[in-house]
């Protein structure tokens, strides 16, 4: 089920609500069982055979949860059920994700006989909770977890504002929600700050997100002698795309958790205002970034770090400052960790490159850090100051765009292609693709298409974002920095009122067709 | 929650917002009803057109049913007076059943009915929604009858995924038959409101004089594929298959012949097409011819004309029109349809 459709809005959304807070009115417990109940409804909407494959990966690891709890004085017995248990989920993505992708790759390149390609269709949010899951295991073994019950894991894991596409929730979050009777007591504010948040975000996904769909496959589609206006206004649009269509899934998913008295991590943070790429992924997709830095960054720099120590080395912060030290303590464990994300992401050569792109990126600012000549982090002079901000803010966004044109594009070849169409090897303007897209015709709808980027750019880089907007209610349990003037803090009075009324007529109205949110895919 | 001197409860702020939201979905939901010609899709009004025509029962002795291509390419002027032209733009075989039986169950049966639908609108139905239903042709009947026939036959392909209770498509059944303004809010932009209201009126008064015909694209030439060119093989869904053999059986329980006949295709197109489309529909006609002795196919099933008779990839310009009337005329008088003599008024 999509959030950005009318029987979500008009029919899911108010019985799943309505029910929670009668139930909870009686006995929370069966609150959180009606959660459960209409979270298995929504993943199973339009596929009934998943509830089987979802419920099946929730015992599987409730069960190897509950074992590793048990075993707490064996050590080795601990492992073994870990591995096991990272193992069986392992398997069940590489099946849906990559299992088929691989054989058609081997059967395309006639290294396996295949009488044609296979596929299976990939169960919607696949990645999302089986890593929730992973996390969870890991968890246990590590003594973060003290105790489990059935009823609460399976909400941790089902709860369907997360479910398909994130926020990847931890448990040390969410369990003492659960587990509060307070989350349970229905409150205006919770209706109002979540209705807000899911307004805002609805708006961002059906009236600006899906306005670029058109302009984004018609560059991508065709990358034949893309010129370089066109290459340009499809990467932009792209980019600014995934901005509003990402923000805007996270927001929604945020403003319905609060609606059931939930508070999820935040998740997006005006990315694209990052002064480097450090910055950036501790802004864009934050809790994916917080689960690969838990996970798969930490684990392996400690693996690394004990190696060295074994071996007589140093970790200190000056054995960071040689090259050998870099390498092995910084560089390794990001281009290990970020490759990995990016194949996250599915089984495509793109999704690689996206990775190594990030990955090269990261280490480069490292290294800067490290190696690089000491400058004041604010310069002394307001214009020297500006521009080195904007400096720096732009050089990010642009290695961001590159890298999201291997996001985008369908093969590695496509995306080399739309990359040199960017640098204008193929010309400034005029497309073979034009005469199947009135579009660019139009100087007026080009015109007007200019203004509607430069406002979103605009939007992007100067106004505060929703969470900013709401940040007097605490909408997330990350603390957003709250930089915008205080004209801009919504506030309960008549004025946003109408603003809500209006922002929520004009999404509702949008919604006309059912676009799913990018990260779905995922 | 703190409320300084400004602020308003929550209760109070969320009523404020509900009640703006209200307001101005009402406003555009009685325009939307009121005034669908001010801001509809330039097809509605040759929808209307038709419409128009079965219910006050000028169906003709000829009628003439299926998509827009034989909507532009029959012309009733040149074909008889007794001929009418119900062909619907995006018309699938879904249209063509509906718009028989409200045929049938008015006042005057036409002596014979051909029916012109394109292979591709045999294998998908990529409009049913936004056109036909949006247009309010059909009712929540009609709609409930083809989520049922959906589900039975296990086809989404025309009302789209079937969710538990196929509570979506009821859902939408609903909200399109009490004109639910998010469905018509593209148009209402694209129309800044009012700014179709002149065209519609006009194009209404001139397909009710014409009996039903319209031109679509009116370009001296078209090169371009058609839709047929991306079909890579003739294979219909099983809704719309239903509702053709339905259509058949209908005009077979009340003695009505009918006769299929395929409009003409662009030459440009003809080198994309893959091999054996025209085999496979012809067949699947064939077949049809086998099984209803009412149902004849007519001429050749994918008859080619030059480039230069389009006025765009899909559909013949006033000169090609013309001339394929004037062939369309011999070839029922030839095949002795009933209803003719056929030729100009």
């Amino acid at each position: 089920m999509l959030f950005n459709s009318l029987s979500f809005i008009l029919f899911f959304l108010p019985v799943a609500l309505a029910g929670f807070y009668a139930l909870a009115a009686w006995n929370s417990r069966w609150a959180a069982a009606w959660l459960v109940a209409v979270s298995f409804v929504f993943y199973s909407w339009w596929t009934a055979s998943l509830v089987f494959l979802l419920a099946g990966s929730i015992a599987f690891n409730f069960l190897c949860g509950a074992l590793i709890l048990r075993a707490q004085q064996r050590e080795a017995l601990q492992s073994w059920l870990l591995r096991l248990g990272i193992c069986g989920d392992l398997l069940l993505i590489i099946y849906y994700k990559y299992f088929f992708g691989l054989l058609n790759w081997l059967g395309f390149h006639g290294l396996i006989s295949l009488s044609h390609p296979y596929s299976v269709v990939m169960p919607l949010g696949i990645s999302f909770f089986t890593f929730t899951q992973i996390g969870y295991l890991v968890d246990c073994k590590g003594g973060v977890v003290k105790t489990n019950r059935l009823l609460d894991y399976c909400l941790f894991v089902t709860f369907f504002p997360h479910l398909i596409a994130g926020p990847i929730l931890h448990h040390r979050e969410m369990m003492p929600q659960f587990a509060d009777p307070k989350t349970y007591r229905f409150r205006w504010e919770n209706l109002a700050v979540g209705t807000a948040l899911f307004v805002i975000g609805l708006f961002k996904k059906v009236v600006i997100a899906d306005y670029f769909i058109m302009f984004v496959s018609d560059a991508f589609n065709d990358t034949h002698g893309l010129p370089f206006f066109n290459a340009w206004d499809g990467a932009l649009s792209y980019s600014l795309q995934l901005y509003f269509d990402f923000s805007g899934y996270s927001d929604m998913a945020i403003g319905l958790a609060i609606l059931f008295g939930l508070r999820f991590p935040a998740n997006f943070n005006s990315p694209y205002r990052a002064a480097n790429i450090i910055d950036y992924w501790q802004r864009f997709h934050m809790t994916l970034t917080r689960y690969i830095t838990l996970y798969l960054y930490n684990p392996v720099a400690l693996w690394i770090s004990r190696r060295r120590m074994a071996q007589g080395k140093s970790v200190s912060r000056k054995a960071i400052s040689t090259p050998e030290g870099f390498f092995s303590l910084i560089a390794f464990p990001t281009f290990f960790s970020l490759i990995l994300a990016g194949i996250w992401h599915g089984a495509g050569l793109t999704f690689v490159v996206f990775g190594l792109l990030h990955a090269v990126y990261l280490t480069i600012n490292h290294a800067w850090r490290s190696f690089g000549p000491r400058v004041p982090e604010t310069p002394p002079h307001p214009v020297l100051r500006i521009t080195t901000t904007v400096g720096k803010v732009g050089l990010t966004y642009l290695a961001v765009v590159v890298a999201q044109v291997f996001f985008r594009a369908s093969s590695v070849r496509d995306a080399v292609r739309f990359l040199k169409g960017m640098t204008g090897a193929y010309g400034f303007s005029g497309h073979a693709a034009e005469a199947w897209t009135p579009r660019f015709i139009n100087p007026h709808l080009v015109l007007l298409h200019g203004f509607v980027l430069a406002g979103l750019y605009i939007v992007v880089w100067t106004m505060p974002n929703s969470l900013q907007l709401l940040d007097k209610y605490k909408p997330t349990l990350t603390e957003i920095r709250l930089n915008s003037p205080i004209l801009f803090e919504c506030k309960p009075t008549v004025v946003w009122a109408v603003v809500l009324g209006l922002v929520s007529a004009v999404a509702l109205l949008e919604i006309t067709g059912m676009t799913e949110f990018i990260y779905f895919r995922f | 929650m703190s409320i300084d001197s400004n602020h308003l409860g929550f209760r109070q702020f969320l009523g404020i917002a509900l009640l703006t939201l209200v307001s101005i979905y009402v406003l555009i939901w009685i325009w939307v009803i009121k005034e669908p010609m001010a801001y509809e899709e330039y097809d509605y009004s040759i929808w209307l057109a038709k419409m128009t025509l079965v219910r006050e029962g000028k169906v003709g002795s000829l009628t003439i049913l299926g998509d827009s291509n034989p909507c532009a390419a029959l012309l009733p002027e040149r074909l008889g007076p007794g001929v009418v032209n119900l062909g619907l733009p995006t018309g699938t075989p879904i249209e063509v059943f509906h718009v028989a039986r409200n045929i049938i169950a008015g006042p005057t049966h036409p002596k014979a009915v051909i029916i012109s639908i394109l292979p591709s609108d045999f294998v998908s139905s990529e409009h049913f929604w936004d056109v036909g239903v949006s247009y309010g042709f059909f009712s929540l009947r009609d709609l409930e009858e083809v989520r049922a026939q959906s589900r039975a036959l296990k086809d989404d392909s025309v009302i789209g995924p079937l969710s538990p209770g196929d509570l979506d498509v009821r859902l939408k059944s609903f909200l399109y038959d009490i004109k639910f303004p998010s469905f018509y809010f593209p148009a209402l932009i694209a129309s800044h409101g009012y700014g179709r209201y002149q065209w519609n009126s006009e194009r209404l008064k001139l397909v009710l004089a014409d009996r039903g015909h319209s031109y679509f694209g009116l370009d001296k030439g078209s090169t371009l594929p058609d839709h047929e060119a991306s079909l890579k093989s003739f294979v219909p869904s099983k809704v719309l298959d239903d509702y053709f053999n339905q259509t058949l059986a209908l005009f077979q329980s009340q003695n009505i012949p009918v006769y299929f006949l395929s409009m003409p295709h662009n030459e440009a197109s003809v080198q994309h097409y893959a091999p054996g489309l025209k085999e496979a529909f012809a067949g699947y006609l064939n077949q049809y011819a086998a099984r209803y002795p009412n149902f004849h196919v007519l001429g050749d099933t994918f008859p080619i004309y030059p480039s230069e008779d389009f006025g765009d990839p899909w559909h013949l310009n006033e000169k090609g029109a013309a001339k394929w009337s004037d062939y369309v005329a011999k070839l029922l008088n030839d095949s002795h349809v009933e209803g003719g003599p056929f030729g100009p008024n």
